[in-house]
């Protein structure tokens, strides 16, 4: 037995591992992949802005709408996504501190009216030199990238006139050629700006040239302001955009680990709270169609094992091979075909948890109309989850009843004279239950997690849906948390089937 | 003709598959010097595959019918194989196959007819449909454009005619002619010797179709997969135009009435009687749609003046009103057209088309070619690799065989359709990175483990010991010795899991996260059916029927080769 137990022992400790590596991943490649929620914003900004031009803004006229700098910044920051991949994943999970940030009310600032003042006189400060340093940048034709001071490479520039050639060919061949571009342009840290390609100013034009110089000292003084309010606002644990609002800081674990699964983006709400709301849905209809499926498919498999190779197993086969070559989701699709009002019969409703006023009728007393709808609302996914495991179900109880017809102990006990019946529904059978009970364990995804198809199909408002729609609008905290539960659900529900199979049959035993 | 041609082509198809492929694959064996010996155990096995007839039957549909979708650009395509005008012959639907082959280059393929070489003035593509019109009827089609010109040609000649006149009066009176007179006249005559060139090209390219010089050979279905079917009445997708019994509306036909104005909303309805002077009698029901048909001129398609829909109907039943849904431009409604509720009944699109307006029937067809091959694709990449990594586990165990066994165990709990949804609601994944992902998130690990215990058993064996005593290196072993003898569940496993496959892609295109929008796919046509559910079920059951035979005939193989492969005995006492 002890062996067994390490052996359990070995399989719960992999499951912080495979959870880690699998949520680890799923969040690297969340954050690598563009069309974040940030680049989600500005192109509902784009698609409004041109909805109310009359659409006439085309293209390029598009560009215009996006977020300035700081705004991004901002929203960066709000999005944890402006720290580096494992340090924001390990907040994420809570176990690095993570800065929660809350705007200062105004009642906090005329509770210290001394150290606000001196945060404004340091604030208006940063907004002359800034001001000073935009008034002089829009004179000039030249742009910051990160701190290097860029300007117009307009004219070759002696021994570059090769370099530019190629650059103008390639900008004129379209967005086609723009990654070579791109990569023709980065060899010499040139960039490009609209149309025009920007080239990094040397330290001895920045010596000779004036205006640059300025530029380049305007935005140090302009940086050093801001630092100056930061750390006048740190006495206090404060901090500042470079939008003008304050911030409460306060540093602290919040992650899974402590229950904080972030803000859902598209409901506004805490994620968590989003995904309790959707979980007894799915078990709803994850529990009927797993107990359709028992229902139909143990007593078919008895039977096919019975009469193997007789009239009954051939004919039913037939079904087997179906239920194979049909995924879940398509039965689905054809019984609403058929079944949904349109071109055949009208039957049952075309998807969905359970009609409108349901809520009012159950208040209303009218208890069977409410039992009546909430029935015809599960059909189709009942069926559906009934074809999704229908073939293997049936093939293994068949396959598992006719290896305990060849065991020692079925050949004793008709030895022994016992009628058949007993032999096969009393001994047998018992026996050959044991790994259909076990398979309960891999179920629990589909009971607690939906399957994403079926839901999608009949309009399930599940975990499924949640998960799929999530995806679509990349809502990232709703993602994970999905995620998380998904793959804790899967993980222990896999030990949790081996760890029945060893407890009702004591003839296995895993080492 | 075109139902002996299809014969023809399926008949072609099987044969090649079961005869011609394995004498190529035997030559080219025998060419690179391999001689192909086969175990008797083998052959006994493939002997007892053959005995299981529905599965060999299967078996035969199922790789016959791919090695024909191979060719499906020069069966199903919307240009022709070949054409010809003059000493010109181009192959364009020929052209579309190399392409599809030979994916991975560009350049000379990329080529196209230009009308000018066929006939057809311009620089642009040449219009097949418009040359195969030509060629087919040159009398009819080049008769009006011949009259159109001749007629502009005595237009204009009337006109020249008029300002000379007036020219010449100038003159009579002594004066010079106004300047703008003369330009005219000059413009004039050039056109008239422009147009008169023209008639004479015209006449030389006539020429050339009426002398049977220009020809075209269509594919056994004219329509492709990417084109949609601008020609047919209506709005899509059309209802199959063959009778198919639950998919097709039952044919009735009726007769157009006076105009009327409905009494909701004050539209245009005219009033309907059912039954027509040949056709039967039976009761109008509402929300039927009509198509109103052109009295046929000669034996070509039957034309659609418009489209309307029924919404009122009387007592008995026979007659009502319709709100007029469309009219086809350049055409009225009036009373005493035949009206149908079927607008076709040819094979011009006997499948309907998508909401698109892309026609089914190469839509399924190619869509079975993609999902087979991807399948293909994804089944042989998986298993080498999963071969490869269950050969290492199971040869040399120990630590290698802890920390694979540990990898497997946490990449396999990765929700893979989950990852797939991520990545590509991104980036639009094309064909192959499809297959790389699915063999390297889920395909490769289902053999493994198998592969692994059939090393570990037969490693103990003598003859093993015996290769590696006598020197052999370890890849040797391996493949030469112990692959050949932990094939049997790997065999017996695989068309169940191209079953998955199959199924997997259908999903992710389903949900929109599997092959780029143009591809065809039944995964995508079944999404369009899940949009116009109530409305155009052959959408749904159309895909689903393509799908789910392919999926049964090869489960049905997938039994036989369980039962050749591995067979279960089991016995029971009574």
């Amino acid at each position: 037995m002890s062996g067994m137990w390490t052996y359990f022992a070995r399989r719960l400790l992999l499951v912080p591992i495979t959870f880690l590596v699998i949520t680890f991943m799923v969040y690297a490649v969340l954050r690598v992949t563009p069309g974040g929620p940030i680049e989600q914003l500005e192109n509902q900004m784009r698609a409004a802005a041109a909805q109310e031009g009359g659409g006439g803004g085309g293209g390029l006229g598009g560009t215009d709408v996006g977020l300035d700098e700081k705004a991004r910044e901002e929203l960066r920051a709000y999005y944890n996504l402006d720290q580096p991949i494992p340090i924001a994943y390990l907040q994420w999970l809570g176990v690095y501190p993570r800065k929660d940030r809350t705007p200062v009310t105004l009642k906090e600032r005329e509770a210290d009216p001394e150290f606000w003042d001196r945060v404004e006189v340091a604030w208006v400060n940063f907004r002359e030199t800034e001001n000073a340093y935009d008034a002089r940048l829009q004179n000039s034709a030249a742009e910051f990238r990160g701190s290097t001071l860029l300007v117009e490479a307009n004219a070759a520039l002696p021994g570059e006139e090769a370099f530019f050639q190629r650059a103008g060919e390639l900008l004129s061949e379209g967005l086609a050629s723009r990654s070579d571009l791109k990569q023709h342009l980065d060899s010499k840290g040139w960039q490009l700006s609209g149309t025009r390609f920007m080239r990094p100013v040397t330290d001895v034009e920045l010596a000779e040239n004036s205006g640059w110089a300025a530029l380049v000292s305007l935005a140090s003084d302009k940086d050093q302001a801001f630092e100056n309010l930061g750390s006048i606002l740190a006495e206090q644990n404060k901090e500042a955009s470079r939008r003008g609002s304050y911030y409460n800081v306060q540093v602290g674990f919040s992650g899974i680990l402590q229950g904080d699964f972030g803000r859902s983006f598209t409901y506004n709400e805490d994620a968590l709270d989003v995904i309790t709301q959707k979980f007894p849905i799915s078990i709803y209809f994850g529990l009927i169609g797993y107990l359709a499926t028992w229902l139909i498919c143990i007593p078919l498999g008895i039977g096919k094992a019975v009469h193997h190779r007789g009239l009954f197993d051939t004919s039913t086969s037939v079904l087997v091979f179906l239920g194979y070559a049909t995924p879940g989701f398509v039965a689905c699709l054809l019984l609403l075909v058929l079944l949904g009002g349109g071109t055949y019969w009208n039957v049952v409703p075309l998807g969905g948890f359970r009609s409108e006023g349901w809520g009012l009728w159950w208040e209303q007393g009218e208890y069977w109309r409410c039992i009546k709808d909430q029935v015809h609302h599960t059909l189709v996914p009942m069926f559906g989850y009934l074809v999704g495991s229908f073939a293997s179900m049936t093939v293994l109880m068949k396959n598992s009843l006719l290896e305990n017809f060849g065991a020692d102990y079925v050949r004793t006990a008709f030895a022994k004279g016992l009628p058949e019946r007993r032999v096969i529904y009393v001994h047998a059978l018992r026996n050959s239950l044991i790994p259909i009970t076990a398979g309960i364990g891999h179920f629990l995804g589909i009971i607690f997690a939906g399957s994403f198809l079926i839901e999608k199909v009949c309009n399930i408002p599940g975990m499924g849906l949640l998960g799929y729609e999530s995806i679509i609008r990349r809502d990232y905290p709703i993602i994970l948390a999905t995620l998380v539960f998904g793959v804790l659900i899967r993980l222990t529900g896999n030990i949790l089937s081996d760890f029945i199979w060893a407890a009702i049959d004591p003839r296995i035993r895993f080492k | 003709m075109n139902f002996i041609l299809v014969l023809l082509v399926l008949v072609a198809g099987v044969w090649f598959t079961q005869k011609g492929i394995p004498w190529i694959f035997k030559g080219v064996l025998r060419l690179a010097g391999i001689r192909w010996k086969s175990s008797p155990l083998a052959e006994k096995r493939i002997r007892r595959f053959k005995s299981i007839r529905r599965g060999y039957y299967s078996f035969v549909i199922i790789t016959s019918l791919f090695t024909t979708s191979l060719f499906l650009e020069v069966l199903v395509n919307d240009k022709p194989v070949m054409i010809r005008y003059g000493d010109q012959v181009a192959y364009p639907a020929v052209r579309d196959l190399t392409n599809t082959w030979c994916f991975f280059m560009d350049g000379p393929l990329t080529t196209f007819d230009r009308s000018e070489d066929f006939g057809i003035p311009g620089q642009g593509p040449l219009d097949y449909t418009e040359f195969a019109r030509l060629v087919e009827n040159p009398e009819a089609a080049f008769g009006p454009i011949v009259e159109k010109q001749k007629s502009d040609i005595s237009e204009l000649e009337m006109e020249i005619e008029d300002v000379r006149m007036e020219i010449e009066e100038y003159e009579a009176d002594g004066e010079e002619p106004e300047e703008w007179l003369v330009e005219d006249l000059a413009a004039a005559e050039k056109q008239v010797v422009l147009l008169r060139d023209g008639l004479d090209q015209l006449a030389s390219i006539e020429k050339v179709f009426l002398d049977g010089e220009a020809g075209v050979v269509w594919p056994l279905y004219r329509h492709g997969p990417y084109k949609n079917r601008l020609d047919l009445p209506g709005t899509a997708p059309h209802d199959p135009s063959l009778y198919i019994p639950g998919l097709t509306p039952a044919r009735q036909s009726a007769m157009l009435g006076e105009q009327v104005d409905m009494e909701y909303g004050g539209r245009l309805g005219m009033r309907i009687t059912a039954g027509s002077e040949s056709g039967d009698q039976s009761p109008l029901s509402a929300d039927t749609k009509f198509y109103a048909l052109k009295p046929a001129i000669d034996s070509g398609l039957v034309e659609v003046s418009g489209i309307v829909i029924v919404r009122k109907v009387s007592e008995d039943g026979f007659s009502g009103e319709v709100e007029i849904l469309s009219i086809t431009p350049g055409e009225t409604l009036n009373a005493g057209l035949e009206l149908s509720t079927r607008f076709l009944e040819t094979w011009e699109a006997p499948l309907g088309t998508s909401d698109a307006g892309i026609d089914v029937l190469p839509l399924l067809a190619y869509g079975f070619r993609v999902s087979v091959g991807f399948s293909l694709m994804v089944l042989v990449a998986g298993y080498i690799v999963g071969i490869l990594a269950g050969a290492i586990m199971g040869y040399y165990g120990g630590w290698t065989d802890i920390l694979l066994q540990r990898f497997i165990e946490i990449w396999g709990s990765v929700p893979f359709l989950f990852l797939i949804m991520i990545v590509a609601s991104i980036v639009d994944p094309g064909f192959w990175v499809l297959v790389i992902f699915l063999v390297i998130l889920r395909s490769w690990m289902a053999i493994t483990y198998q592969i692994r215990g059939e090393f570990y058993r037969e490693k103990a064996r003598d003859y093993v010991q015996a290769a590696i005593g006598s020197g052999v290196s370890d890849m040797t072993v391996m493949m030469r010795h112990i692959l050949p003898n932990s094939m049997v569940p790997v065999i017996s496993r695989a068309p169940f899991s191209f079953v998955n496959y199959i199924s997997s892609l259908v999903s992710l295109d389903f949900l929109g996260f599997g092959l780029p929008p143009t591809d065809p796919s039944w995964g995508r046509l079944l999404n369009q059916g899940f949009q116009f559910l109530t409305t155009s079920p052959h959408l749904v059951f159309l895909p689903v029927l393509a799908m789910a035979t392919t999926l049964f005939l090869v489960v049905l193989i997938g039994e036989a080769v369980r039962e050749a492969f591995d067979p279960k005995v089991f016995s029971r006492l009574r």
